[in-house]
């Protein structure tokens, strides 16, 4: 479980983040939203102890940042990369196995058996000699998601993993969640289609600087806790299809995709 | 042959840091060591008044570190990105130690050419003797423990430098530490720069550092790939530029220099598939295309109709199309040899397959 308390964060004087308390649970796909500018990817560094907090505490399984960063996959946003990089879309992928490696150590047999067989989750391996440049957005994606696979992490965080993908891509992103779900493992994502937090999505956390609301999709995903969250920031509010009767219905876990 | 050795194994040495350098973006970093390491020689010569003191050589270095610390702590509020912080930082130290030096060490002559690009020629003359027993000169004993360090460094962190650079908060998330990893490069950078510069100038460091693996990025898939092509050119270089320089009487280092510029700009052209060159073929032929597509449809539009006769003779198009005559008439043939369009009395008529190809164009 992942326990969030009393979490401010700034850069310089302005908190992106205003007093966070949120627990997201275990075994379950998660989805933070709000508009641009409203700290989920600063919560997702947080997360991760890439941001000091100014006040409060993150704590996974009662374990502080040092020592439950090992249970974290972490997927970051495409742009963050250098796509020149001499590398090919094999060797990105296996430097996830990094992770169980101690110094000096080299990657071996069965860090490139995991390797490949997440490459070939993903729909990737026969681009696996590929320049990373040299694959389309939705591709380089995949990878990224393979990266994180390889690592065998209990926890997935993804910043926007959807960002720009086309379409086959996010259905093996998607079938991908929900095989780690059957598995017990917990995703959180950044999101920004709404209509699919709704559809795909156990519990969701509206954040808008502060907290405007989090729990299960099928209690608080509503129109006016989805007005209260984007309309703050003066953005324009496109919901998407919401359907009072979909709403009132719990979504059940097995009719997922 | 000893000068070849040498200037081989400082190619060499320079090189691998330097590859590092270009992948994270760095590359400015190798000119501003080179300027501040004058600044730590200066102060350590105000301190031990040695000329020939081995604490210039590690004031050099210290310098060096002192700017990347420099660099980091100004880059760090987020003001200035990481270039404009070296920019900011190593013309600061750099007057520093130019004031330093024409304030206090007049009497101390500096000849440009010296400082500019070594005197690689007169390196073997500096002997290195144990008993009486001619071990090499100064310089390879120097250059090559270089070479073996940084060689050594870049087999036992190569994984951990790889990860780093390419992704540095991955590469904290998983225990490696970068910023440590940052310095320990950084480190060897400055050792590298200090040894080398005394046998070659910094600019023929400068050049060693970044040239070959600016090139070898050009073409390399993989990171294996690059240390391999990169070393080889800086390698070639080194031997090409020095057999030329001795040809041409002329200064090694300078000449080295231009052979790593011509490397690079012979890549530029003739890169398969987005070289300059290729570029340029690629347009060409698709202009032509997009010439021989333009009066297929053309014909095609007025074939079978009223203005037929008046549209498509091939000595009226000039009048239609506003094309040079040179252009109209070698469309027309490839046109023809293509058997999509025939001739007859002037006439020119899209065939079967020319009207196949315009559904392909108009799709």
């Amino acid at each position: 479980m992942i326990q969030i308390n009393d979490l401010t964060i700034s850069y310089r004087e302005q908190p992106v983040l205003w007093d966070i308390d949120e627990e997201f649970p275990s075994g379950k796909l998660s989805a933070i939203i709000g508009p641009n500018g409203a700290g989920k990817s600063t919560l997702l560094k947080a997360i991760l102890g890439l941001v000091q907090p100014l006040s409060g505490q993150i704590t996974i399984q009662k374990k502080s940042v040092k020592e439950y960063l090992g249970l974290i996959a972490y997927v970051p946003q495409k742009g963050n990369i250098d796509w020149d990089f001499p590398t090919t879309a094999f060797d990105l992928v296996l430097m996830g196995t990094y992770r169980s490696l101690s110094w000096f150590r080299r990657p071996g047999k069965l860090q490139k058996q995991k390797t490949e067989a997440a490459l070939k989750r993903v729909g990737m391996w026969d681009f696996r000699d590929r320049q990373i440049s040299q694959l389309s957005g939705g591709q380089q994606q995949r990878l990224f998601l393979a990266r994180a696979l390889v690592q065998d992490a209990p926890i997935f965080l993804l910043d926007e993993p959807f960002q720009g993908v086309d379409i086959p891509t996010e259905e093996t992103i998607l079938s991908l969640f929900q095989e780690l779900r059957n598995q017990g493992k917990t995703v959180i994502a950044i999101h920004h289609d709404l209509g699919m937090v709704q559809k795909y999505f156990d519990w969701v956390l509206m954040l808008n600087v502060q907290k405007i609301v989090s729990g299960e999709v099928s209690k608080v995903f509503t129109k006016e806790n989805l007005e209260k969250t984007y309309a703050s920031k003066g953005d324009f509010l496109i919901l998407p299809k919401l359907q009072d009767k979909e709403l009132s219905n719990p979504i059940s876990n097995s009719k997922l995709i | 042959m000893e000068l070849y050795f040498i200037l081989v194994i400082t190619a060499l040495s320079c090189n691998l840091p330097g590859i590092w350098l270009v992948l994270r973006k760095l590359a400015l970093l190798s000119d501003a060591i080179g300027h501040v390491l004058l600044f730590g020689i200066v102060i350590a010569y105000l301190i031990t008044h040695d000329a020939q003191s081995i604490w210039l050589k590690i004031g050099a270095a210290l310098a060096a570190l002192f700017l990347v610390i420099l660099v980091e702590q100004v880059q760090r509020n987020r003001t200035v990105k990481q270039d404009a912080a070296i920019g900011l930082t190593f013309p600061a130290l750099f007057s520093i130690g130019i004031i330093l030096s024409t304030a206090y060490l007049r009497d101390l002559h500096l000849d440009v050419d010296r400082i500019l690009f070594g005197i690689p020629e007169l390196l073997t003359l500096r002997r290195v003797k144990i008993n009486r027993f001619d071990i090499g000169s100064v310089a390879s004993l120097t250059m090559s423990s270089l070479l073996l360090l940084n060689l050594l460094m870049m087999i036992l962190f190569y994984k951990e430098f790889k990860l780093s650079t390419f992704d540095e908060t991955m590469a904290y998330q998983f225990g490696y530490k970068p910023r440590l990893l940052h310095y320990l490069l950084m480190t060897l950078v400055s050792f590298t720069a200090v040894g080398a510069f005394d046998t070659v100038g910094p600019i023929l460091v400068v050049g060693f550092m970044i040239i070959p693996a600016a090139t070898a990025h050009l073409f390399a898939k993989s990171l294996g790939k690059m240390f391999l092509l990169s070393s080889l050119l800086a390698g070639i270089a080194a031997i090409l530029g020095t057999f030329l320089a001795q040809k041409l009487d002329t200064n090694i280092a300078g000449m080295t220099s231009i052979i790593l510029g011509c490397q690079f700009a012979l890549a530029i052209l003739f890169r398969p598939k987005s070289g300059l060159i290729a570029n340029f073929i690629r347009r060409i032929q698709q202009k032509h295309q997009l010439h021989e597509w333009m009066l297929l449809v053309h014909l095609a539009h007025h074939k079978n109709t009223e203005d037929e006769i008046l549209e498509n003779r091939a000595k009226d198009l000039k009048l239609h199309l506003s094309w040079p005559d040179r252009q109209i008439q070698k469309t027309i043939r490839t046109l023809i040899q293509k058997n999509w369009i025939t001739e007859t009395d002037g006439l020119l008529r899209t065939t079967a397959a020319g009207d196949h190809e315009i559904t392909n164009i108009l799709r």
